[in-house]
């Protein structure tokens, strides 16, 4: 059926015979394509090529290492002198007993080497460390308490993993 | 009914074909189609909807888990060398770090930031990746008041349940985020679900050893203080406070996820109640003395951070208009495939009931034309079928300047009620009008020269003319070479156009095509509509609107059956399609006007034309759209809940494909090929559909496809067709 010689003459519905709405379109297309790959390609590589390294960060060497069941009822940083002269005190008397370097610095916090033992040898100190302070009773006592509770709630909270 | 036909010559493979780069019509599409992906998983990604997933592992053993990180503090540092010996680092004793996890919220962290500046206060905030994508000016809030950002992954998973894959994907998604909106990274993890150390499993402990060879510290807390259960302020308070007076701690709440109002009101009295106790608050890098976690970015992650939250932001702002849209669409296909199935129904308890007529009996003698251009393997076919025919009958066949034997075979069958009429080559309107000039009688019946008629096919198809006002009726076409697989899905689609749409728009007096294979005329509204016109590629639905527009009704006869061969080969069924989709695109924009038209024009114009335009046009263009959201649902989101709608909808077509089979009277057992004919047919007709819409608009033009079989068929497309 050879019939573009009518269909050249009636001109029909949508046939533009200059062709230039087809070029124009055509141009607007490949434009309108190339952004969609860019996209396509930008988004493909921002969803599988992306870096998960975390950048670089040094632990200084006076991080606390010490485990919290390890913790001594510590001395307030700016505290008045009485805490000060508990602390240099008891100092002595837990060294001995625990033969561990951990309440030798008054900062009791940079034991890098903790195990089990060494908590429980601190835990009992807690309570020679107590007794021996004799200025201030209150707070002493306090940690008496405490020191017990500290170790059975570390060693046995599994608490609920299960947060949002 | 069925027949088959002489073997015709297949398609030339000597035919040239040009190997180069696949045309804008095809690389567009795709294109766009990709991009729509693209958009719909970022958008996703940022309403935590991608990926997403509510399992909790349960707590298992904890044999791997070195004993110094069950004990340990809350910092566990498994980089690098230590990867294999874990180091924990523990708050200093009387400072506190305040983390607030699955942040920033647009209701709540901007009151906590509050509370946070108001007591001149650094915390922590552990931001998942899609809270940070939709709210970055938080984050730079964040950042900006001397506060600390960990990663809380993007999509909040239970990373134990996961792989090490997407372990690495959700850090460097989230990574990416943060650099795109304040242009850091961070070096702190918190796994979600995660709590203190002692909680850590056999299960959870590789995440936090695959988070430190990726360089991460992995910040577990001290205190949880379940502030997400909403306990009461005084609970979440009592909570938070140190066990050991003085001793360090990393105190866990949330700004995100729910009611934070709770979390808001005990946050000053912890903050209170811990600087009377004499502690200092700092984030986590202070406490452990490094500085802050947060590093800024180079140029290249900050642009490419920039461009994804970019992208996402657009895609989330565009994305739910496309959603609504889609929607609409959705919901008015599934209101035609009701309104087809009541419709139906109507048309039959009116066209079968007993006392049911059109009028008087038609008995007039009738001129069937048959247009016919190289049929000879069909012509003979044809017309001794119309010799059957129960009802009085001429028969005009119009040679249109064929190249093989059709005139001397419609000659050698002399058959009495035939006349043949020989005019050169020029086209199926213009032989169809010479058919119709030279007819003898008022009522005219168009078929095509590869149709068989029933011996009662005539005599169906002219009882509506008893109605005078009918102008036009449209027979019921079978495809009768069913028995291949392509033959099937046609025979599918023909039952259920004719049972389905035709009853409908017969109701709805919008018939939009009177098939070219079995079609009655009055000559009078074929004077009226201005006969056959050869300005569209489809003169059948061309016609149809004009006798619309000229005031006739258009009916539907369902025992006028005609027998007709459908395409063999995907290519032209293509080829078929092709021609029709443009046709009726050409014909909608020719009969355009008639939506401003008064009386029975205008009608057509306001209900038919825009029906045919939205569930003939727009419904297949947007199909796409759809199918890529299906692939979306499957791929990135719930593939069981998307392939249940599938099939739902999968049932709903069932269901009308068996009810028009019903109608019909048809075996329903070719319908177990319907789910294959969804998906090839869908594909098939949205891209006929683009490819129609893409010449339509850049004014290419189409010769009249006629599907030759006699390897032409290709040859005919234009340049302005298929080349771009």
């Amino acid at each position: 059926m050879t019939s573009a010689s009518t269909e050249v003459e009636t001109a029909p519905v949508f046939v533009d015979q200059t062709g230039l709405r087809g070029r124009r379109l055509r141009g607007l297309g490949w434009l309108l394509g190339i952004i969609c790959t860019g996209f396509v390609v930008a988004m493909v590589s921002g969803l599988v090529g992306t870096q998960s390294q975390a950048p670089g960060l040094t632990v200084p060497g006076t991080a606390n290492t010490t485990p919290p069941s390890q913790y001594l009822n510590a001395p307030l940083p700016a505290a008045p002198g009485v805490a000060e002269s508990g602390k240099s005190t008891t100092a002595p008397a837990t060294a001995s007993e625990a033969t561990a370097s951990v309440t030798a610095t008054p900062t009791a916090g940079t034991a890098v080497s903790s195990s089990v033992s060494e908590a429980t040898a601190s835990v009992t100190a807690a309570p020679t460390a107590g007794t021996a302070v004799s200025s201030s009773v209150s707070e002493a006592t306090a940690s008496v308490t405490a020191a017990p509770t500290a170790g059975t709630a570390a060693s046995s909270s599994v608490s609920d993993a299960t947060t949002p | 009914m069925s027949r088959t036909r002489h073997q015709r010559p297949r398609q030339s493979i000597a035919r040239p074909r040009r190997l180069a780069a696949p045309p804008l019509r095809f690389f567009l599409p795709v294109t766009v189609l990709a991009t729509l992906l693209a958009l719909m998983v970022l958008r996703g990604m940022a309403n935590n909807e991608v990926f997403h997933d509510e399992q909790i592992a349960v707590s298992v053993d904890k044999g791997t888990v070195p004993t110094s990180v069950l004990e340990g503090g809350p910092v566990v540092d498994a980089r690098g060398a230590k990867n294999s010996k874990p180091v924990s680092y523990t708050i200093p004793d009387k400072t506190v770090v305040l983390s607030f996890d699955d942040g920033p919220s647009a209701q709540w962290t901007p009151k906590i930031l509050k509370v946070l500046k108001e007591e001149n206060v650094r915390a922590d905030f552990f931001v998942t990746g899609s809270m940070v994508t939709r709210n970055p000016a938080l984050i730079r809030q964040i950042v900006a008041e001397g506060h600390e950002i960990g990663l809380h992954t993007f999509t909040h998973p239970d990373l134990a349940l996961h792989s090490g894959t997407r372990l690495t994907w959700e850090l460097g998604e989230t990574q990416l985020a943060l650099a795109g909106v304040a242009g850091i990274h961070s070096s702190l993890f918190r796994p979600p679900y995660s709590s203190t150390v002692d909680a850590l499993d056999d299960w959870s402990w590789p995440v936090t050893k695959q988070a430190g060879s990726e360089g991460y510290l992995t910040t577990f807390i001290d205190k949880d203080t379940d502030d997400w259960k909403r306990p009461g302020v005084d609970s979440i308070v009592k909570s938070a406070m140190p066990d050991l007076p003085g001793q360090g701690e990393m105190i866990l709440l949330h700004d995100a996820g729910g009611n934070r109002t709770q979390t808001l009101a005990a946050l000053p009295v912890i903050i209170d109640k811990l600087k009377a106790q004499g502690y200092t608050f700092k984030t986590t890098g202070e406490a452990l003395g490094t500085g802050s976690a947060n590093t800024k970015v180079g140029n290249y992650s900050l642009w490419v951070g920039k461009a994804f939250l970019w992208c996402t932001t657009f895609s989330v702002g565009l994305l739910p208009w496309l959603v609504g849209l889609l929607a609409v669409v959705g919901v008015l296909v599934m209101l035609r495939f009701a309104l087809m199935l009541v419709l139906s129904a109507v048309h039959v308890r009116r066209t079968r009931k007993k006392s049911f007529s059109w009028g008087d009996p038609v008995t007039e003698p009738v001129t069937v034309v048959v247009p016919a251009y190289n049929e000879q393997e069909c012509i003979t076919n044809t017309l001794l079928s119309l010799a059957a025919s129960d009802y009085p009958i001429e028969v005009i066949v119009v040679d249109d300047g064929s190249t093989d034997d059709t005139s001397a075979i419609v000659e050698e069958l002399g058959l009495p009620m035939v006349r043949l009429i020989r005019q050169p080559n020029s086209g199926k309107p213009t032989a169809l009008n010479t058919g119709v000039a030279a007819a003898s009688y008022d009522l005219i019946v168009m078929m095509d020269g590869d149709t068989v008629f029933e011996p009662s096919t005539v005599r169906e198809l002219v009882q509506p003319f008893g109605d005078p006002h009918v102008g036009a009726v449209a027979g019921n076409a079978k495809v009768g070479n069913r028995d291949t697989l392509i033959g099937a899905w046609q025979h599918i689609e023909y039952v259920m156009g004719f049972n389905l749409d035709r009853r409908m728009y017969d109701v709805l007096n919008c018939m939009p095509t009177i098939p070219g294979a079995v079609g009655g005329f009055r000559r009078s509204a074929l004077e009226q509509a201005g006969g056959m016109s050869d300005d569209t590629l489809a003169e059948d639905t061309d016609v149809t609107m004009a006798l619309h527009r000229a005031g006739w009704r258009v009916v539907y006869a369902e025992d006028a059956r005609a027998w007709t061969e459908a395409p063999v080969s995907m290519k032209q069924l293509w080829s078929q399609r092709y021609r029709w989709s443009y046709g009726t695109m050409q014909a909608m924009w020719k009969h355009r006007h008639a939506v401003l038209e008064r009386g029975a024009a205008g009608r057509f114009g306001r209900v038919g034309l825009p029906f045919v335009a939205l569930f003939m046009v727009v419904t297949p263009l947007l199909a796409p759209a759809i199918d890529v959201g299906m692939v979306y649902g499957v791929v990135f989101v719930d593939a069981y809940k998307t392939l249940a709608a599938w099939f739902a909808v999968m049932t709903l077509q069932a269901v009308c494909a068996w009810w028009s089979f019903h109608l019909d009277k048809e075996k329903a057992w070719h319908l177990i090929t319907l789910p294959a004919q969804q998906v090839v047919y869908r594909v098939l007709m949205y891209m006929v559909l683009l490819q129609s819409t893409i010449t339509a608009l850049t004014g290419g033009r189409l010769r009249w496809q006629k599907l030759k079989r006699t390897g032409e068929v290709g040859l005919e497309h234009t340049t302005g067709a298929m080349s771009s």
